[in-house]
C-alpha cells in the first residue's frame, strides 16, 4: 500500500448532480453530461480538504477513496449502503 | 449478416464428428466417439488447464486455469456454483450457439468437470432464450444425462441483450432476475451466485476443457501456430463464399481463414475483429495477421469473441460503425451516466454523419466522446463501444471526412448512387 490518495466513483450510484465539482472545484470537472472527471493521479496534499468535502457532500454517496485504507471512519458503512441501495 | 452454416476445414476438434446439419450429437454417439468423461483429480485438472494456457473464449480472454485455481485455493467461502455462459449477445457471432446446437455434451462435460474439480453442487447453463436451437439441444442433452448429473444441471433462459452475457450481469440475473452488470467488487470468485464462489465460464471454454480432460495439455498445445495454443471457434462474415462458424488453429492467418470460407466474393476494404466491442483494421494491414490473442494484441487489435467481419469497398464504413454504435447505445444497461448519455450522443452524432446531416462539431465530438466514456462505467460496455468507434474513425477516416465535409459517400459513389 502506498500513501496515494486516489478518488473513485461508483458509476451506478452517481446521478450527475455535480455537487462534487462545487465542493472540489480545483480537483473535479464535469463532463458534457454532468458526470465527474476525476484527477488522474493522487490527490495532492493541499487539496485533501476539498476531496474530503466532495466525498462527504455527495448526495448519492458515490464518491470515495480508491484505497480503502485511506477512507476515514464511518465511510465504509455508508459506501456499502449506497451500493446496495442501487444494486 | 452471417448465416450459421458451418465451414468445413482441416483442424476440427470441437466440431469434429458428425456433420453440422442442425442436429445435436446424442449422448451415446458422443461417448462412443470420445469415450466417457474421465475422472481427473482436481489438482491435476487445474495444473493441466494452466499448462494449456487456455484463455476464456467469451471475449475477455482471462486464463481459465487461473480462474479455476482462484476458487479452488480459497475453501471456506461456501460451496461454489458453476455458470456455463452461453448467452451469446454478439449479433454477428454464432460460434457459441453453433457449438451448443451440435455438440451440447462437450459443453456439459466441461461444466461437470468444473463442478467436480471445484466441488460445486450447482451448474447453471445460462443460455440466450432467443437461441432456440441451442436451448433445445442443451435441454435435450441434460435429459440424456445420468440422474445424479441432472440434479446438478439447471437450464436458465436469459433475456436478450448485449450486456446480459457480461459476467457480473449473469450473476446479477441469477440472483435477482436483473441482467444488468454490477460493480465488480465483491469478486465473483469469492461471492457471486447466492453469495457463493462462482465460476462464470464461456461454453466454448468449457468444451475445450472437456477435450483437455480426455487428451491432456500436450495434445491441446499440439495445435496452434503462435503463442496462444489450441484451436478456436471463429465466425467469419462478409464478402466470402461461405459465411459462418469455423474452427481454426489459433494463429491461422486471416488470408487462410478466408480461403477456408471459400475465398472472397468482393473487394475487401476493412475488417472488424473481435465483435462489436472489437477493433477495425484496414484489410491490407491484417491480411497475413495470425488470428490469435497475443499477435492481435501486439498489433493493437483484439481477438474478443472471434468475430471476423470483413466489409468490402461498397460497404460504407461510416454507416456500418454508426449502426453498431446505435446498437450498443441501445444495449447500455442505462445504469452509469457516461455510458447512458455518452453512447446515445455518440450514436446520434455518428448517425448524423452517416446520413449526410453532420453538424460542424460532430467529428470532433465523436473523437472526444470516445475518449471521455472510456473507463467510466461499472462494466466495460462503454470502453468496448468506444473502441469500435475510434478505430472506425481511423480506418474509415476518408469516408468520415467525405460524409461530413462533402456530404458524399465514397462507398455509394462506387456503386453508382451518385452520378
Amino acid at each position: 500500500m502506498s500513501d496515494e490518495h486516489r478518488l473513485k466513483v461508483d458509476w451506478i450510484a452517481c446521478n450527475g448532480y455535480g455537487v462534487c465539482e462545487a465542493a472540489a472545484p480545483d480537483l473535479i470537472v464535469l463532463d458534457d453530461w454532468g458526470y465527474p472527471i476525476l484527477p488522474d493521479g493522487s490527490v495532492p496534499r493541499e487539496l485533501m480538504g476539498q476531496a474530503r468535502k466532495a466525498i462527504n457532500d455527495c448526495p448519492m454517496v458515490a464518491l470515495s477513496w480508491e484505497n480503502r485504507a485511506s477512507a476515514t471512519g464511518g465511510r465504509l458503512g455508508r459506501l456499502r449502503f449506497g451500493r446496495r441501495g442501487r444494486g | 449478416m452471417g448465416t450459421t452454416q458451418p465451414v468445413t476445414q482441416p483442424t476440427e476438434r470441437l466440431l469434429a464428428g458428425p456433420p453440422l446439419d442442425g442436429r445435436a450429437e446424442a449422448l451415446h454417439a458422443h461417448t462412443t466417439r470420445l469415450g466417457a468423461l474421465p475422472h481427473v483429480p482436481a489438482v491435476q485438472m487445474i495444473a493441466a488447464l494452466e499448462a494449456t494456457g487456455l484463455r476464456g473464449r467469451g471475449g475477455a480472454g482471462f486464463p481459465v486455469g487461473r480462474k479455476w485455481r482462484a476458487i479452488h485455493d480459497q475453501p471456506g467461502l461456501g460451496v461454489p456454483v458453476i455458470v456455463a455462459n452461453g448467452a451469446e449477445g454478439e449479433p454477428e457471432s454464432a460460434k457459441d450457439r453453433v457449438l451448443m446446437a451440435h455438440r451440447p455434451h462437450l459443453v456439459i462435460d466441461g461444466a461437470l468437470l468444473a463442478a467436480r474439480t471445484l466441488g460445486a453442487d450447482r451448474v447453471e447453463l445460462y443460455l440466450g432464450r432467443e437461441h432456440t436451437a441451442a436451448v433445445r439441444a442443451m435441454k435435450g442433452a441434460v435429459e440424456e444425462r445420468l440422474k445424479s448429473d441432472r440434479k446438478l444441471l439447471h437450464v436458465i433462459e436469459a433475456p436478450t441483450g448485449y450486456v446480459a452475457g457480461e459476467s457480473t450481469a449473469v450473476v446479477h440475473y441469477l440472483n435477482s432476475k436483473d441482467a444488468r452488470p454490477m460493480l465488480t467488487p465483491p469478486r465473483m470468485s469469492e461471492r457471486g451466485v447466492r453469495n457463493r464462489p462462482t465460476l462464470v465460464q464461456n461454453v466454448e471454454s468449457l468444451a475445450q476443457v472437456a477435450l483437455i480432460a480426455r487428451y491432456g495439455a500436450d495434445w491441446f498445445r499440439d495445435a496452434g501456430r503462435g503463442k496462444d495454443r489450441g484451436t478456436g471457434l471463429v465466425t467469419i462474415a462478409g464478402p466470402v463464399r461461405h459465411e459462418g462458424v469455423a474452427e481454426i488453429e489459433l494463429g491461422t492467418p486471416l488470408a487462410e481463414l478466408v480461403e477456408m470460407a471459400g475465398g472472397l466474393t468482393g473487394n475487401p476494404k476493412a475488417v472488424l475483429i473481435g465483435g462489436y466491442f472489437g477493433t477495425w483494421a484496414p484489410i491490407e494491414s491484417v491480411w497475413g495477421m495470425p488470428l490469435e490473442p497475443e499477435s492481435l494484441k501486439a498489433a493493437g487489435l483484439t481477438f474478443g469473441c472471434g468475430l471476423v467481419r470483413i466489409v468490402d469497398e461498397r460497404t460504407c464504413g461510416v454507416g456500418y460503425s454508426a449502426r453498431i454504435m446505435d446498437f450498443l447505445a441501445a444495449g447500455s444497461a442505462m445504469q452509469c451516466g457516461p455510458c447512458k448519455y455518452g453512447l446515445a450522443d455518440l450514436a446520434e452524432a455518428s448517425g448524423r454523419v452517416a446520413g449526410m446531416g453532420a453538424k460542424a462539431t460532430d467529428l470532433y465530438d465523436i473523437g472526444r466522446w470516445t475518449a471521455l466514456v472510456t473507463g467510466r462505467g461499472a462494466c466495460r460496455h462503454p470502453d468496448g463501444a468506444a473502441q469500435q468507434m475510434s478505430t472506425a474513425l481511423a480506418v474509415f477516416a476518408d469516408d468520415f471526412a467525405s460524409h461530413a465535409d462533402r456530404r458524399r459517400c465514397l462507398a455509394a459513389s462506387l456503386i453508382g448512387a451518385y452520378r
